[in-house]
């Protein structure tokens, strides 16, 4: 038996911050809840530092086998950290001195903690109870301001996942039962011998579940109903940082789990990665409403996501695309939420009109994130795409990517749709529409846009932190 | 694929339980006497014709006492497992096992500074308007199918 809580520290920050703040939220005044956020804020950088410690000493699996420390964690850590800073900078406006802004707090590092657990977690069961980790304080998150369409959606969002959870656990069951065990490395050994179809149906089981936590075909229902109805700092929540656990742990299920051969698992991604791009892309066409709009967007983005787990395991390009386009992602998108956050009272397309003329920062932030989103040079997720097509092709699926890049020409209408009126249009006749939501939203797009440029242009640098060898 | 045999149990277990949920909505569909009338139609209240929509003030305290339950019954329910592997755990257990339960504790400190125990006297915030203010037996109860009756309410 081997222990080593000092190897979890980020995941043990987040925990901890999140008990400190769950005390503190009770007894603080509503207007000194600023401390919790600080709280919530330090445990992220020091789960940051904690990382960048980690990432110097060699991988190592512990609490005997359960949870495995290689690159791929560490670089979940430091994207679902990130992301985590960003959510709660962009949140500290539309928060302050809400009666529950403690608990969005709290319930942020609590699910960010599920998120990199889901990533971690090299068994079944710690897979199963990192799933819950990660979603139930998510369900929370969505409805937290208890207003109508936020209990809508969170209730949605909770029967959902409340489903896809047993199916999971059904799929996770059949497989401990199959392998006599839940250890991915023995799981892996002992399904060789197994029933084919025994293993493909645990298989698609497990990864229905992982599907519901990433928002791809068929389980991305809940998207649009939980991103339009949640508050903008929920919605930007939880179209990032599931994403990456749930990802991070298909990527481990696949290539660590299951025998190579035994069952066609990558085609089955395959083929979710295109339904899931493309009806994300073609579903945001006809939206109106930024935040839809937005939902549709990230369910097209994990349809390409999903393309480089399709090809894991086929050749080292695979793995450090995914992580390289989650970053990629994460910052592209949380910056789109925070030009969002920004303008509270803009809620439709066609209330952006003008925003170059009032705020010409802004409008450039908006442009440099919603052409990041398509992969325009360059932003991150230019190098992103070219990356994940490159492994894709390799990987023998060119079909996938010339639906692909199909998909990414396609995505630039509805991108366009919603820029082409911020630029070109006349200042808008009610400039209240487009007042300020705060000044922390404000530097969070301007920093977020920033990152996107800075990640696309120093890919040669980043990139690598993403390569390494998966532990056996 | 002989190794599937031993799956069929299991199998016929899946089909039973959908057969047996589908037949009963069907049989009930089909044997059950469906002649509504308007008072059948109607949310209970007792045959007592509704006056008013049903307050949705409903005090939540029992769900908190509930949620106060389930926390602690969680935590014996690992603390038996915890027990019965003591030996094997020495200090590491012992420890692991009193970090879970703080942080268990955590959640009823959370529940109480949000008022769970607090079971005054709900504060009304404003009267409750109740539409009918004379209800008898003959205007509030409606009778059917009785002899005598005529209309609605007799």
């Amino acid at each position: 038996m081997k222990e080593n809580p000092a190897a979890l520290a980020p995941e043990l920050a987040l925990v901890v911050a999140a008990v400190v703040g769950a005390v503190a939220s009770g007894w603080l005044p509503r207007r000194r809840q600023w401390a919790v956020r600080l709280l919530a804020a330090g445990a992220c950088v020091g789960g940051l530092v904690a990382t960048a410690l980690a990432m110097l000493g060699p991988p190592e699996r512990v609490f005997d086998g359960s949870y495995a420390i290689d690159p791929a964690t560490n670089a979940a850590r430091v994207v679902v950290l990130g992301a985590a800073l960003v959510v709660i900078g962009l949140s500290a406006e539309p928060l302050r001195a809400h009666p529950h802004e403690s608990e969005f707090y709290v319930l942020l590092l609590l699910a960010s903690a599920g998120a990199i657990a889901l990533v971690g977690a090299d068994d079944l069961l710690t897979v199963f109870a990192a799933y819950l980790l990660a979603s139930v304080p998510s369900y929370g998150l969505v409805g937290l301001l208890r207003d109508r369409t936020g209990s809508e959606a969170s209730l949605k969002y909770y029967l959902l996942g409340a489903l896809f959870g047993i199916v999971m656990l059904a799929g996770a069951t059949v497989l401990v039962g199959l392998g006599a065990t839940s250890s991915y490395p023995g799981l892996r050994e002992a399904l060789d011998s197994a029933p084919r179809a025994a293993v493909a149906f645990g298989a698609v089981c497990v990864t229905a579940g992982l599907l519901f936590k990433i928002g791809g075909v068929p389980a991305q229902f809940w998207v649009p109903d939980a991103v339009d109805g949640a508050s903008v700092p929920a919605a930007a929540f939880v179209t990032t940082i599931p994403k990456i656990g749930g990802l991070g742990a298909a990527f481990r299920f696949f290539t660590e789990a299951l025998p190579a051969g035994r069952v066609d698992w990558a085609l089955l991604v395959a083929v979710t990665a295109a339904c899931t791009m493309t009806l994300g892309n073609f579903a945001a066409f006809a939206q109106t409403r930024v935040k839809r709009l937005l939902a549709y967007s990230t369910i097209g983005q994990v349809g390409y996501l999903l393309m480089a787990v399709a090809v894991a395991g086929r050749n080292g390009l695979a793995q450090q695309a995914l992580w390289y386009y989650l970053a990629a992602y994460t910052v592209t998108n949380l910056a789109a939420f925070a030009v969002v956050a920004e303008l509270p009272a803009a809620r439709t397309l066609s209330d952006y009109r003008g925003l170059a003329h009032h705020r010409p920062l802004l409008a450039g932030s908006l442009a440099v994130s919603l052409l990041g989103l398509v992969g325009t040079p360059p932003t991150a997720l230019f190098v992103g795409k070219l990356e994940i097509f490159t492994a894709v092709i390799h990987g023998g699926y060119t079909w996938l990517a010339v639906l692909a890049i199909l998909n990414t020409v396609a995505s630039l209408y509805y991108y366009l749709r919603w820029l082409v009126p911020a630029f070109l249009h006349a200042p808008s006749p009610h400039p209240a529409v487009l007042s300020s939501g705060g000044t922390w939203s404000a530097a969070t797009a301007y920093a977020a846009a920033t990152a996107t440029v800075i990640l696309g242009v120093g890919a040669a640098a980043v990139l690598p932190l993403g390569a390494g060898h998966l532990l056996p | 694929m002989g190794s599937l045999d031993s799956y069929i149990p299991i199998f016929l277990l899946i089909v039973l339980g959908i057969a047996f949920a589908g037949l009963s909505f069907v049989g009930s569909r089909l044997l059950a006497p469906q002649r509504p009338t308007a008072a059948k139609e109607a949310p209970y209240e007792c045959g007592i014709v509704p006056t008013h929509e049903p307050s949705s003030r409903f005090p939540v305290r029992f769900y908190l006492v509930a949620m106060i339950f389930i926390i602690f019954d969680i935590e014996v329910i690992f603390l038996f497992p915890w027990a019965v592997v003591f030996r094997q755990l020495h200090t590491f257990g012992l420890v692991e096992v009193l970090v879970f339960a703080a942080a268990v504790f955590v959640s009823f400190v959370y529940l109480i500074s949000n008022g769970a125990l607090d079971w005054g006297p709900i504060k009304r915030i404003r009267p409750v308007a109740t539409a009918d203010e004379v209800r008898t037996t003959a205007s509030t109860v409606r009778r059917h199918g009785s002899p005598g009756a005529s209309g609605e309410a007799a």
